[in-house]
Formats: structure tokens, sequence, C-alpha cells
């Protein structure tokens, strides 16, 4: 479970997130939505500790985020972003085990867990040993969510996970994606532009604009009654563009 | 598990920091004779050695390694125990502005500093004006005082005698001189400008070689207006006390050196017959009927000898500058306003001039209790770590700083802590820029590492100093060459280490389709 209270964040004296709260329960895909510069995803480097509130509370599985807990927090997390954020000097391998092996988790526990991830991810077994580099960047971006699975996170945070690659390659790994959500059945907040993407995993959306959740609810209720002028003009440019 | 790259990298330090720092097993030594960086300082250095080595001290000589104020500074600091020294020059540079004008002040004021001074060993060294043979009698001038008569003199003379306060400005006010042709250039330019007529005098010291060579007339100083410069030896009193073999070493050349003596054993190396060692030990014969066991060393052994050394210094000064440059350019990139000063910093050490820093250098180094000079020299070994530090802490910097922040950040939200974070991701990224900066401080080491011969440290800067000096361009080869390919050897040993540590992950772009 995720809980944001009366969180907020300012930069310079400029606020970016406006005062919100917003509880996300166990196993729910929430999406934010919205255009870039709306805040979404600093309420996502918020919640990975990577920026501080300027005000309110977060609480992660009832723990409140603080820098005593940040560490404890951050091992319920799983964070993925737009580039994969991979290690280049390590192997496809050494980047998921990297954690474990640092955990000191014992061989046989390593490789059990990676042969389901690998099976649940889609990621060929055979580039394993080959560097990021190496790799397409639909095959990053599934090492990517290995890593971040590796060591059962409750809460997945995903920061525009599919926004660098082709749109074919992009479709498949949506699908394989949601299927990971469905399996792992784990909390999942998801940040992107895209609003297929955003039909395609959320049980709940969220749209931003300007530092505020303006409209929440289903994906289907977003499409039919938009809350505002911004949410409707928002949702049909990208209706008419897709 | 969790610490293994952590103590990989401690250990590796360790490594470093061993490797570099530890000493060599120096020989134990009886007498440290020093010489200044002319020849003819150089043979009477040799000459001291054979003949203490022939009272059966054991005797080092750290040869050629500086100026006058260089050499005694050494003298006092107990670093040597004795060197060739002129009359004239402990009366006007060492003790300048004291107005030291006769023996007995200038001996008290030595004795103060722990300092003894012998007889005369038989010549004088001093300031002279020269003309050929030929221009003199064409003139009819055999005195400084004749000059008066021709104005219109074409004169060349060395920087060092016209600025210098006793040089020409004082001799033209003495003997009340009008020439106004007159030059700065460098000694050897003179030299041959007198023989080529372009000019009718120079100034010389009166052993030099070329006096000789040239059949040069040296003009009387009919007022005797040039101090004397008599060479004798300055030595440590506590020396000659600890060991009396020296005091009947100095006896036995007491007086024995005349002036034309001198001028053709600097002959003889100037015109590359001799070394300065052989020259020393043959005169030995002749005049003392001194057994000159000389082991011949072949040129071969001798750059070998001084490659060795050169390896030192830059292991040194290299492998302890590994260590804190990337420690220095770690926390530059964690606190970037400290670290725009330490850059400053150390950007500012590498413009300081290599001869400045080294003479900057020595008393501290000599303070310190280290030894500054000769063999070993820290200050040679500091100055060259301070000139490593800049590549390494700057592309230690650059290599921590270019990371994607996504990759770091992807790092701290794994649950990498700091130490972790920085030993497992960030060094290792950073490699190939480390070791970009790593190859760059470690090729220029090699070439700045031939400064240190300049305060006796030896290595193959020595051979070159000594071509300069002698006018011999394959001795200056012999030395330059070996340094070019030490520099070469060093850069394809750091390639072959990066070849095998980075991973293939940093080295190639490929693009992938999906």
């Amino acid at each position: 479970m995720l809980e944001f209270r009366g969180v907020s964040k300012a930069f310079n004296g400029a606020t970016v997130v406006q005062p919100f709260d917003l509880i996300i329960e166990q196993g729910e895909v929430v999406v934010l939505l919205g255009p870039s510069g709306c805040g979404k995803t600093t309420i996502l480097r918020m919640v990975a500790g990577l920026s501080a509130p300027s005000g309110g509370q977060i609480l992660v599985d009832a723990t409140l985020l603080s820098d005593q807990t940040l560490s404890a927090v951050r091992r319920k997390l799983g964070y993925v972003i737009q580039e994969g954020g991979l290690f280049p000097h390590l192997t496809a391998l050494e980047n998921v085990t990297l954690m474990p092996r640092h955990d000191g988790w014992s061989r046989t526990k390593i490789d059990a867990r990676l042969s389901t991830l690998v099976q649940m991810t889609q990621f060929p077994s055979s580039a394993l040993t080959r560097y990021p580099n190496e790799l397409s960047g639909g095959q990053r971006q599934r090492l990517s969510l290995m890593r971040a699975l590796f060591l059962n996170p409750r809460i997945l945070l995903l920061d525009e996970p599919l926004g660098a690659l082709d749109p074919l390659i992009r479709a498949g790994l949506q699908r394989d994606l949601n299927d990971v959500f469905e399996r792992i059945g784990t909390t999942v907040l998801l940040v992107t532009h895209d609003l297929v993407e955003a039909g395609r995993f959320a049980d709940r959306v969220c749209v931003m604009n300007a530092g505020r959740i303006v409209q929440q609810g289903p994906f289907a209720e977003i499409l039919e009654n938009p809350s505002d002028d911004f949410v409707r003009e928002f949702v049909s440019s990208q209706v008419v563009s897709s | 598990m969790k610490h293994r790259s952590l103590i990989k990298l401690i250990a590796l330090t360790l490594a470093l920091l061993i490797a570099g720092l530890a000493p060599l097993p120096q020989r134990s030594v009886q007498l440290r004779v020093g010489s200044k960086k002319f020849t003819e300082s150089v043979i009477l250095g040799e000459m001291m050695r054979l003949l203490a080595e022939d009272a059966g001290l054991t005797v080092v000589h750290y040869r050629e390694f500086g100026g006058t104020r260089i050499v005694f500074d050494a003298l006092v600091a107990g670093e040597i125990d004795i060197y060739p020294e002129y009359t004239g020059t402990i009366t006007a540079e060492i003790f300048a502005g004291q107005n030291v004008t006769d023996e007995k002040t200038m001996r008290d004021l030595l004795r103060q500093k722990g300092i003894g001074i012998s007889k005369s060993l038989g010549f004088s060294d001093t300031y002279a004006l020269a003309l050929t043979e030929k221009r003199a009698s064409q003139l009819g001038v055999s005195r400084i005082s004749d000059l008066k008569r021709i104005p219109e003199l074409q004169i060349a003379l060395t920087h060092e005698f016209l600025d210098r306060g006793d040089g020409w400005p004082a001799l033209k006010r003495r003997y009340d001189l009008q020439q106004r042709n007159v030059a700065g250039v460098d000694h050897d330019v003179a030299y041959r400008q007198l023989l080529a007529g372009e000019v009718d005098l120079i100034d010389v010291y009166s052993t030099d070689a070329m006096i000789r060579r040239g059949n040069l007339v040296l003009l009387k100083d009919d007022v005797s207006f040039f101090p004397r410069y008599d060479a004798v030896w300055l030595y440590r009193l506590d020396a000659s006390a600890r060991t009396p073999e020296l005091q009947a070493a100095m006896h036995r050349l007491d007086g024995t050196v005349s002036e034309t003596t001198m001028q053709s054993l600097n002959d003889e190396v100037e015109t590359g017959r001799r070394t300065e060692s052989q020259a020393a030990g043959d005169f030995l014969k002749r005049q003392l009927g001194l057994q000159v066991e000389e082991p011949t060393t072949s040129r071969t052994q001798m750059i070998t000898r001084h490659i060795l050394e050169h390896l030192d210094l830059v292991r040194r000064s290299l492998l302890p500058a590994i260590v804190v440059g990337i420690a220095l350019g770690i926390l530059c990139q964690r606190w970037p306003r400290s670290g725009r000063v330490v850059l400053a910093s150390v950007g500012l050490l590498q413009t300081i001039p290599s001869l400045a820093l080294l003479v900057l250098l020595l008393p501290l180094v000599a303070a310190l209790g280290y030894r500054s000079i000769g063999e070993g020299s820290v200050t040679a070994v500091t100055a060259l770590f301070c000139y490593c530090l800049l590549p390494i802490v700057r592309n230690t910097y650059t290599g921590i700083d270019g990371i994607a922040s996504g990759t770091i950040e992807s790092a701290t939200v794994l649950g990498l802590g700091p130490v972790a974070r920085l030993v497992d991701i960030e060094l290792p990224i950073a490699l190939p820029t480390l070791l970009a900066g790593i190859r760059t401080a470690a090729v220029q080491n090699v070439g700045f590492a031939t400064l240190g011969a300049i305060i006796g440290a030896g290595g193959l800067g020595q051979p070159i100093l000594r071509g300069i000096r002698v006018n011999d361009v394959s001795l200056i080869l012999a030395g330059a060459i070996p340094a070019a390919l030490l520099a070469l050897l060093l850069q394809g040993a750091i390639d072959l280490i990066e070849w095998a540590v980075v991973p293939r992950g940093l080295k190639r772009r490929t693009t992938v389709q999906d």
C-alpha cells in the first residue's frame, strides 16, 4: 500500500506539485497521466526517495518515508526508468543479480529466481552474457524490469518505461508488461504521457496538470466523462492522433 | 560478499602505496662528495672520490646536482660532506652582502655553520678577459688598462658577468672603460664569435678549456679588480672528525693542481676524449702515483643504471599520485564547491616551472629531515608527484561526474549505499577515463623525471645534462631515447591494463535491432 498525505513539492520557491492526498491499495495499478512538466515524475521520485517532499508525508506499507526509514523502504521498491538505468560495465546477468549477490543470496536461490524472471519478462536467456550496449532497446527495458523485480518488491515504480521505444516493440512490451503486473500482483505506480498506455495498464488513472491531480478514476470514466476542459483536450488530442 | 569490492579496492590502494613508497635498500656510505654542474667541479669531485676510496672509505659522489646555493645548502644540511668551491664565490655569493674581505672572517663564518675550508688546491678560477693571440698582438694589448685606448672594441659577455654587481659594470668603472659595443650572449656563442673574428673580447674563467683550445690570451688584471677564486674544499667539520681519512685525502691535493693542469683536464673532458673519472684518475696517477683501479663501466651499464634510477623516480611519484589523485578526484566530484578550489590548486601546481618547484621544495624537504638531493631525492619525487596530480584528479572527476544520472539513481533506489555505489558502480564506469588520466600522468612523468638530474636524483636526465655540458650529442641521445622508449612502454603497459580490465560494455557502442 502506498499513501500520500498532503504531499507537495517546490523547487526554488516554484511549486511543482500541489498538496495532494492519494491512497494506492495493495496490488492496484495506478497510472499518473499528464503532459511533461505536470509533476508526475516528481511524485515518483519522491516515493523513491530521490527527492524529498517539501510538505506532507508518504507512507509505504504503513512506514513513514524519512531519512531513517529510507533504506528499509527502498528494499520494498522496484524502479524502472525510461532509459533503463542499466549499469554499462556489467553484463545483463550481473545487472540483475547485483543486489541479490550483494545481499548474499545463494547461487541456487539466485538461479531459481532468475529463471522465473527470464520467463516472466520474456528476456532471451542467450542475451544474459551481453552488456547493455549490446542489447536492443526493448531487451534493455525487459532487463531493467527484471532487475527491479528480483528482490520481490512490494511496490513497482515505472517512469515512462516504454518512452524510448519504437511503436511496434512498444506494443509487444506493453502486452508482456501487463501480464507481469497481473502475475505478480504488486502495487504499481506508473508514469506516462501516453493515453493508450494508461488505458492498457491502469486500474485507476490520475490525470495531472500543472502539479495537480485534476481527475482520477477508471480509464473508461476518464474517456467518457472528462472533468474539465484540460482533460477533455488532453484525451481527445491523443485519441485523434492515435 | 557485501564488502568484496570494497576489500578489493582497499587492497589495491595499499598495494599501490606500498609499491610506491617502499624504499630501495640503501648502501651504507661513509663519505658523500658533491659537485656543481660544470665540468671542473665534477672532475674535482671525482678526484676526491678516488682519493677517499684509496683511503679505504665507501664513497658516493653526487655529481653536478646544482648551482652554488643548492650545493652549499646541501653541505650545511648534512646531505653531502664535502665539495669543491672557490674563495671568491664564498665571499661574493655565499656570504653576499656581509662584506667579507679577509680570510679569517670567512673561516669564522663557515665554522659557525659547522663547515671547514681546506688550503688552496693550487689554482684560481677567476674571471678574466680574453682575446685571440692574433688580435691581442694586432691591438697591442696585454693588460686590462690597455683597453682604455680602444673604445670601439667589440665585446661579447656572458649574461651572468654582464649583470653581476661585481662584474662588468664595476670593472668598467674601476678601469674607466668607454666601450659601448657590448652584447650579452651565451658562453659558447661568445667563444665561437671570438674565433670567427666577429668580436674582439670575451669573458672567460681562467681555467676554461677553450683558452687552451683557441690559443687565447688573458689580459692581466693590473689593478687587481677581480677577487681571488682559489679552489678549495668545503667540508663538514663533523665528517672530518668522524673520518680522519678525509683530512688526509684533502691534504694530498694541497697545491697540486695548477691553472694549466686544470685547463687541460677540462679540455680533455669537454672535447669528449676522457670522462671526468678518467681525467681525475689519470691526474692522480701522474701526480700522486695513485693506483686507480677504476672499474670501466660501459655505456650500456651506465644507461641501464640510469634507467633503473629513472623507473624508481617514476614509481615513487606516480603510484602514490594515483592513490591521492583518485581520492581527490572523488572528493571534488562529491563537494563541487571545494572541488573547484582543489582542481584550481592542482592546475596551478602544474604551471610552476619545474626548476622553480624543485628549488622551492628543496629547503622544505630538507627541513622535514628527508633526503632532498642525490639518489632517491624526496624533492624530485615530490615535484613529480605534484605534476602527476592534475590529469588524474581531473579525469577521476570528469569520469564520475559524466555518468548518466539515471544509472546512479537506479543504483541508489536498488539499495546500494554510498560506498557500494562508489566502489561497484561509479569507479568501474569511470575506469576508462580514469586510466586515460593515469596514462597522461605516466607519460608526462617519464619526461619530467629527466629533470631530477638537476638535483642529482639520477635518472636518464643525467646523461642528457652531461651531454649538454660536454657537448656530446650521442650522450644526450643515450638519455633521451631510452626516456622516450620508457614513456612508450609505460603507455603500452597501461593500454594493456585497460584492455584487460575494462569490460566490453564500456568499450564499444553497438546498436541491436529487436
